[in-house]
């Protein structure tokens, strides 16, 4: 909670997008510190994914998109013709709203990039399926069927093996794009403890619809309008003390 | 009451006309079947045809299909697995790519005998290859090739792109992720594709007749050394398939048994196909079993 003593993971300055000739994001300034869990909030269409996918450089699969702006990730330009976008996912991971778990074992799918990476030594690729799926919290679920298809398991069981083949590349920042939406409530539970746990290790941004799960698990919380990014500040005071009465309107539930 | 009678009479009328096209599939089959089965024999499945004298088989021609097909599928399968990666995972919607849809498309609409008849001024006239397996066998590519694209396209198409941003996402490059998540993924279906395109590719003739020739000569099934011309392996040799001679004794048979031999082949090449189609789907479902441990 005391991200003043932290240092910065990222940092954004002016982050516009275009889909065409459509701006969708009027210049964002925001900066992410290197531990704990920042929560992007607001109602649909207020860019708040848009931005998420812009850190990764997600947008460069889709058409017609257009990003600009400053991004500073651990001293590299996110955005620099130089970048591997390759590297760069491998440091910045990614948890999709639908868990989207290789058609392949459990197994296979948690050691799926080291596999990549050419790892070949059977006990690094043992050590990291157990740590990784211990770290999401899904280990003792499916310890004894670590070689059965990740399909056969519940949708929160995918979605934790999603998290743990993240984690198994060891990124130092991990985007999380609305990952209960497609949840049960218990599922859901369960993602949060999760992320709970790793605040203490990684840095982490969430979108999240639901404000009552930014106000349970985040440290900060950052929140978007139309493409504008209208206050960020620590957690309790966006939610007790907002600045803005935009903010007030919204974590009061006056619109959205 | 009045919408749900005339529900009544719709469904009523589209089981009806489902009816009559499954009827006319089932009085087909089993005509061709119950014709052609009392004729099979071991006999009749391996011995070379006579032109003359009753008792000929189809051994040469059921051996040329299956060669034929294989060769066919050898050299259809890369360029239309490439193409169908390259259509669906790196096309982007422009001009260039608009052409070649078109052309798969109109590709796969040429009748076959125009293919074949492409294939004989091309390949036996032109570059010389003569009546053979080789010409046959780049003519039904040139059949195949449209809509065996289609089909691994379609297959690549189903994987959701879920897959592709979950590749992506982790760090993998484009080809990586279609090498190591998309093509897994779709193997199951594409080889049903695969399998069922060999069914239409086995029962195909119109293409094969000024192609691969319309004789049999005797084959040695004891000389595996492709440059022999007698050796059944050898691609330039004339090779009449199954389809084909079915057409040709029906059309021109002088043997006293003709009916007998036309009939017979027929159910063999039915059968054949019969079985390319329901073997397609089990296979794909075991592979699909295999490959995702499921």
């Amino acid at each position: 909670m005391t991200d003043k003593q932290e240092k910065t993971i990222l940092s954004t300055r002016d982050v516009r997008l275009w889909y065409g000739q459509k701006e969708a994001l009027h210049g964002i300034d925001l900066d992410f510190p290197n531990k704990g869990i920042t929560a992007l909030i607001g109602p649909s269409g207020s860019g708040k994914t848009t931005y998420l996918r812009a850190l990764n450089r997600m947008h460069d699969l889709e058409d017609g998109v257009t990003v600009t702006g400053s991004f500073n990730f651990n001293g590299t330009d996110i955005y620099a013709p130089t970048t591997d976008t390759v590297d760069l996912r491998k440091q910045i991971g990614m948890v999709f709203q639908q868990p989207n778990p290789f058609p392949f074992s459990i197994y296979e799918n948690v050691i799926f990039g080291l596999r990549l990476d050419g790892v070949k030594d059977k006990a690094i690729l043992d050590e990291a399926v157990e740590r990784s799926l211990k770290q999401a919290s899904v280990w003792d679920e499916v310890k004894d069927d670590l070689h059965k298809s990740a399909l056969g398991l519940s949708g929160g069981q995918q979605q934790r093996v999603s998290i743990a083949r993240v984690l198994a590349m060891s990124p130092d920042l991990l985007l999380l794009d609305e990952p209960t939406s497609a949840l049960d409530p218990i599922s859901s539970r369960n993602i949060e403890e999760t992320l709970l746990k790793l605040r203490e290790d990684y840095a982490m941004i969430i979108v999240t619809h639901s404000m009552s799960q930014a106000s349970r698990i985040s440290d900060r919380t950052a929140f978007f309008l139309s493409g504008d990014l209208i206050e960020v500040d620590q957690t309790k005071h966006i939610f007790l003390n907002p600045q803005k009465q935009e903010t007030q309107d919204y974590v009061s539930g006056r619109f959205g | 009451m009045k919408a749900k009678t005339a529900d009544k009479i719709a469904t009523g009328f589209i089981y009806a006309i489902s009816g009559i096209v499954a009827l006319i599939l089932f009085a087909m089959l089993s005509f061709i079947l119950v014709r052609g089965v009392p004729h099979l024999s071991w006999h009749f499945l391996t011995s070379p045809a006579r032109a003359f004298e009753a008792g000929g088989g189809v051994g040469v021609q059921l051996f040329n299909s299956f060669y034929l097909l294989i060769l066919a599928m050898v050299i259809s399968f890369p360029i239309a697995l490439g193409a169908a990666i390259y259509l669906n995972e790196y096309a982007k919607k422009n001009y260039f790519t608009a052409i070649v849809r078109t052309a798969i498309e109109i590709l796969s609409s040429l009748p076959s005998v125009v293919v074949g008849l492409f294939g004989f001024l091309l390949f036996v006239v032109q570059f010389k290859l003569g009546f053979s397996i080789l010409s046959g066998a780049i003519a039904l590519t040139l059949f195949n090739l449209p809509l065996l694209t289609r089909s691994i396209e379609t297959s690549l198409a189903q994987i959701p792109d879920l897959q592709r941003e979950a590749g992506s996402a982790l760090g993998l490059s484009r080809w990586e992720t279609v090498l190591h998540v998309i093509l897994p993924a779709a193997v199951p279906s594409i080889v049903t594709g695969v399998v069922l395109s060999a069914g239409r590719v086995f029962g195909e003739a119109a293409a094969l007749i000024y192609t691969a020739g319309q004789s049999a000569p005797a084959l040695n099934f004891g000389d595996w050394n492709p440059f022999n011309i007698s050796s059944p392996l050898n691609p330039m040799r004339p090779a009449e398939t199954l389809a084909v001679h079915i057409w040709k004794i029906n059309s021109e048979g002088i043997m006293p048994d003709v009916n007998a031999v036309s009939a017979g082949a027929s159910a063999v090449l039915i059968i054949v196909v019969l079985l390319f189609n329901f073997s397609a789907r089990k296979l794909g479902m075991k592979l699909y079993k295999k490959l995702t441990s499921s």
